[in-house]
């Protein structure tokens, strides 16, 4: 990581002055804000005129990224819009509960990322508020957004397979690069992954499997998997985590998280799966209720801007859904992995308290 | 407050109706008083707001009408209207009115922040599902069908009995040696011990992991151990011990300190060997503490998810299974289900330990001038505890070098290599700091305050649901801080009552949260203290409360301060409340510091607790100024 002096040049048309016979005069203001902040890549961040900015205060749920890191792209939001992003630090589960409780007085604005699974939700619930801004349009039909413009996908998050190069090389195994090979007994006692009982993450793989080789494939495949699993956690980011600690030899989780890990520093491996990957896509929405709602949509049309999309990939490593977003080099983008066909997370998210339940009896159980 | 009595003893000439009105006035005022109590606590629960009905519109006139609405909670008026007149049974303490409103106000304070709350999410167990109409008892039964929760039940209660007992055993061996014997280096142990404390039980777990997993400095580096993992049960276990013992230590200092010499002294001269006496004189006398202590680790140890779902390894427990079950699954209704089963445990524990503490009475400060001598023992009691005591220290040593040394390597369990890399990010944590410590400042204040009058009016006073209200105290310890923050965000997130995102919402939270220990202290101190030193002072004419003031208070300060500094603590490191309640202008450090474990570097983690740990050693360094005493003497107790 290299520390670059980001230089954003803002060209910001100020409050437009109504008077009663004249028309309106707009005032022209040059704003330069400098920031000096931690990034992978410089990236030149161009910010557009906006004829009316905002104000206030927007409130993102759902930080699942350090903040500090994201703290350019609220700058530049304000820059734009004038409006001071916060973004609170909570699990996406709880970020749900709290957008429940809170259902009367809503306190935030915006969920913000989270795997669509948690939008899905929340609509049916009659949480969230539709809105078919410039993301919605942007995208084609089909898993990733909804119909009715409650929720619009902004990044997918693809399984990967996080290795440890010291603990392969004294179980003398390569990293593995399908599903196949994570049956090999080598891997015995070294693979981490967490239980699709407790974590998002795992019921993707879950499912995945499924769409690929049909359930009871799966689950066949899972048996035998079972035999190398040495934990199942309860965390779906912890494998990742333990992968890079070298506490074990691999970990299956989001290849964002273990990208995460690299850019720490840690020596971890990150394979892909030859036969296809499972994915999930993270969602936005607006919900009901939100206190700075012109805000909300503001930050829901900024979030697909090319110069968005490109940054938290640089930091947060979500692929981008918006296509031709050119990506760092040596950055996998959805070309380079090969996702399951036909694989619907929102599809697959309405069987999963009977999957769950066939994997706790076949499986859990007997741990 | 009483007119003067003498006033009422000499009749006076004047006419009988006059006379009868002055004899009623001091009942007048009660009512009076009453009714305005209950009159300002109404207009907080309840309060009319003026809503739009409907508009007409006749030709080109549109009129609006306006009606008034009540909103708040009735029921909840109601609970707290009978929690306020159940006190006004008992003649003794409608004499007293200064008393009486204590008790209202801890009783509505009580209902309003921990039963109000907690009824919030456990009414949704009885909920088929979310928003359903009606009751249910389908969470239940569901609950009763899965095989997993039955494990898990039976696991939850064997992980907090085994915890509980060995943390109070060791606890009790280490407080009595750093207070009763004449051990090397006391000061410096003393802190030691207690000191961890000061960590986030999560920062623990992480330092456990860097120390003693698979690829743990300890474990691996040095002592090369294949077989052997900390992911399990003994993980658990250990990691419990490691924030328990320190409470422990706490509890039973104080009152190891305070016991007389004179029985001790009684019996060896009736010729009692040293194990004996100790056995028989110096245990019994402190087990009201030694009690407190075992009901508070037993409670803090089932209500523990954040250990066992990161060093557990898949071991199931209730606690995991609820936070599961409400964050992961997003079932509210079956979760809230889960976290009541751990009620059952708590009130089993509650009950036990009143019932043996009740049995008999362990009075044993009478002035107060003969305590803390050093109690002279043989070697082959000495040299164990001695190493109990310095492996305990030892211990913490490990633990906090391991997280300090983190903090300043390139990249722990890789690179040792010097570097200030991981300080650099702590600069964007400072407001998140500031809050924090606004935050904790207050609830250790609050907390003290109310556990200590409660703690009085517990143990001294006899009023009608005296033991309801200690147990509802102690209830909130039992809760997961997950569902204590989403119990408050449902009641305190509507009209009138808009307190989320206010700092004033968290301190209540927190001073309620960890009031038992505060309060359990204050009782367990009390025991102690002969109530004929109190009957002194009441026999001399002074009110209750003077008496409180002059002479229960400064006999209880240290029990007091306790109370504060563990709340203050409590507060700065806790978690799984925090998530639920902080806002915008009101973020909370530990949120940060933990989005920073899971997406950060370990070493860049160990910055973060590390300096966690030096601002709470810095505020209770400034905390030991503030109120005269030493560094020292505030772990002192």
């Amino acid at each position: 990581m290299k520390a670059s002096r980001i230089v954003i040049s803002a060209l910001v048309l100020g409050a437009v002055i109504l008077s009663a016979c004249a028309t309106p005069t707009p005032i022209v203001q040059t704003v330069e804000v400098q920031k000096e902040v931690i990034v992978t890549q410089e990236v030149q961040v161009e910010v557009a005129v906006t004829p009316t900015p905002i104000g206030g205060q927007l409130t993102l749920y759902a930080c699942l990224f350090d903040p500090a890191k994201l703290a350019v792209l609220f700058e530049t939001f304000k820059a734009q819009y004038g409006v001071d992003v916060t973004c609170l630090d909570m699990s996406s589960g709880e970020a749900l509960e709290r957008i429940r409780a809170e259902s009367e007085n809503p306190q935030g604005d915006v969920l913000f990322g989270t795997t669509n699974l948690s939008h899905v939700n929340l609509a049916a619930d009659g949480l969230t508020e539709p809105y078919k801004g410039l993301g919605w349009t942007l995208l084609p039909d089909g898993a990733v957004k909804d119909p009715d413009g409650y929720w619009t996908g902004f990044y997918y998050g693809v399984i990967g397979f996080a290795c440890s190069p010291d603990r392969l090389a004294e179980i003398g195994a390569e990293c593995p690069t399908s599903w196949d090979e994570l049956l090999d007994p080598v891997y015995k006692g070294e693979i981490v992954i967490a239980s699709p009982a407790a974590s998002g993450t795992s019921y993707t793989v879950l499912s995945g499997l499924s769409q690929m080789f049909g359930e009871d494939g799966a689950f066949e495949w899972y048996q035998k998997f079972d035999q190398n699993v040495a934990q199942y956690t309860e965390s779906g980011s912890a494998p990742g985590k333990m992968a890079a600690a070298g506490e074990f030899a691999v970990g299956i989780a989001f290849a964002h998280d273990i990208q995460v890990q690299q850019d720490n520093g840690l020596p971890v491996e990150l394979n892909f799966p030859s036969e296809g990957t499972p994915f999930e896509i993270g969602g936005i929405s607006i919900i009901k209720g939100a206190k700075n709602e012109a805000a909300a949509r503001a930050w829901v049309d900024y979030v697909f801007t090319p110069a968005f999309q490109r940054y938290h990939n640089d930091v947060a490593h979500r692929i981008p859904v918006v296509a031709g977003v050119a990506l760092k080099e040596g950055t996998y983008g959805l070309e380079d992995v090969k996702l399951i066909d036909g694989y619907d997370p929102t599809e697959w998210a309405a069987k999963r308290d009977a999957l769950v339940a066939r994997w706790q009896q076949e499986i859990g159980a007997n741990r | 407050m009483n007119l003067d009595p003498k006033a009422r003893e000499s009749p006076s000439p004047r006419s009988p109706l006059t006379e009868r009105l002055k004899a009623r006035l001091p009942s007048l005022g009660v009512a009076l008083l009453q009714l305005g109590l209950l009159a300002f606590i109404a207009s907080r629960v309840v309060q009319f707001q003026v809503v739009e009905d409907y508009r007409e519109v006749v030709g080109n006139l549109e009129t609006v009408h306006f009606r008034r609405e009540l909103v708040g909670d009735p029921l909840l008026l109601a609970l707290i209207v009978v929690g306020m007149v159940i006190p006004l049974l008992s003649v003794r303490i409608r004499r007293e009115p200064v008393m009486l409103v204590a008790i209202q106000l801890a009783i509505t304070g009580l209902i309003l922040f921990v039963l109000w709350p907690l009824t919030q999410v456990f009414a949704q167990g009885f909920r088929a599902a979310q928003g359903a109409a009606g009751l249910s008892l389908i969470q239940f039964e569901k609950l009763l069908a899965t095989p997993m929760v039955a494990k898990a039940s039976i696991n939850t209660i064997v992980i907090g009995v085994i915890s509980a007992f060995l943390s109070t055993v060791i606890g009790t061996l280490v407080a009595y040696t750093l207070t009763l014997t004449d051990i090397p280096w006391k000061r410096w142990l003393r802190i030691l011990v207690v000191l961890p404390l000061v960590s986030p039980p999560f920062a623990v777990s992480h330092a456990f992991i860097l120390l003693f997993g698979r690829r743990g400095l300890i474990t691996y580096d040095l002592l090369r151990i294949q077989e052997w993992t900390i992911y399990g049960s003994d993980g658990i276990v250990l990691v419990q011990l490691v924030s328990d013992i320190p409470l422990v230590v706490l509890i039973l200092m104080a009152v190891f300190a305070s016991i007389s010499r004179d029985m001790e002294d009684a019996a060896e001269d009736l010729g009692g060997r040293p194990f004996r006496v100790l056995r028989t004189i110096t245990f019994p006398l402190v087990t009201p503490a030694i009690l407190t202590a075992a009901l508070l680790t037993f409670i803090s140890s089932i209500a523990d998810f954040g250990n066992p779902m990161l060093i557990g390894g898949g071991f199931q427990v209730l606690a995991t299974q609820a936070y599961i079950q409400l964050i992961e699954l997003f079932d509210l209704q079956l979760g809230a289900a889960l976290a009541m089963l751990l009620v059952i445990p708590a009130l089993a524990a509650f009950i036990l330990q009143h019932w043996i503490a009740n049995r008999r009475s362990y009075v044993t400060v009478t002035g107060g001038a003969h305590t803390g001598h050093i109690r002279v023992l043989p070697m082959s009691i000495k040299i164990p505890l001695f190493g109990l005591a310095f492996a305990m220290a030892g211990f913490t040593v490990l633990l906090y070098g391991s997280i300090f040394v983190g903090a300043m390597v390139n990249q722990w369990g890789f690179d040792y290599t010097p570097t200030t890399k991981n300080l650099v990010g702590l600069v964007t944590a400072i407001p998140q700091l500031r809050n924090s410590l606004i935050v904790s400042v207050g609830s250790g204040i609050v907390g003290g305050i109310i556990g200590i009058v409660m703690a009085w009016l517990v143990a001294r006073q006899r009023f009608p649901g005296r033991g309801a209200l200690d147990f509802s105290a102690t209830l909130m310890y039992a809760i997961p801080g997950t569902v204590v923050g989403i119990g408050y965000l449902i009641a305190f997130n509507a009209a009138p009552y808009f307190w989320t995102g206010t700092f004033f919402i968290i301190i209540i939270a927190y001073a309620y949260r960890r009031l038992p220990v505060g309060l359990r202290t204050g009782v367990a101190a009390q025991k102690q203290i002969d109530p004929s030193l109190e009957e002194a002072s009441l026999d001399l004419g002074a009110s209750r409360i003077r008496t409180f003031a002059r002479i229960t208070f400064p006999l209880l300060s240290r029990a007091f301060f306790a109370g504060v500094i563990y709340i203050f603590i409590r507060s700065m490191t806790d978690l799984s409340a925090a998530v639920f309640l902080n806002a915008g202008r009101t973020q909370l450090y530990t949120v940060r510091m933990f989005r920073v474990m899971i997406t950060g570097s370990p070493s860049e983690a160990a910055a973060f607790a590390g300096l966690l740990i030096v601002i709470i050693m810095i505020s209770l360094a400034i905390l030991g100024r503030v109120t005269g005493k030493s560094f020292v003497d505030l772990f002192r107790v």
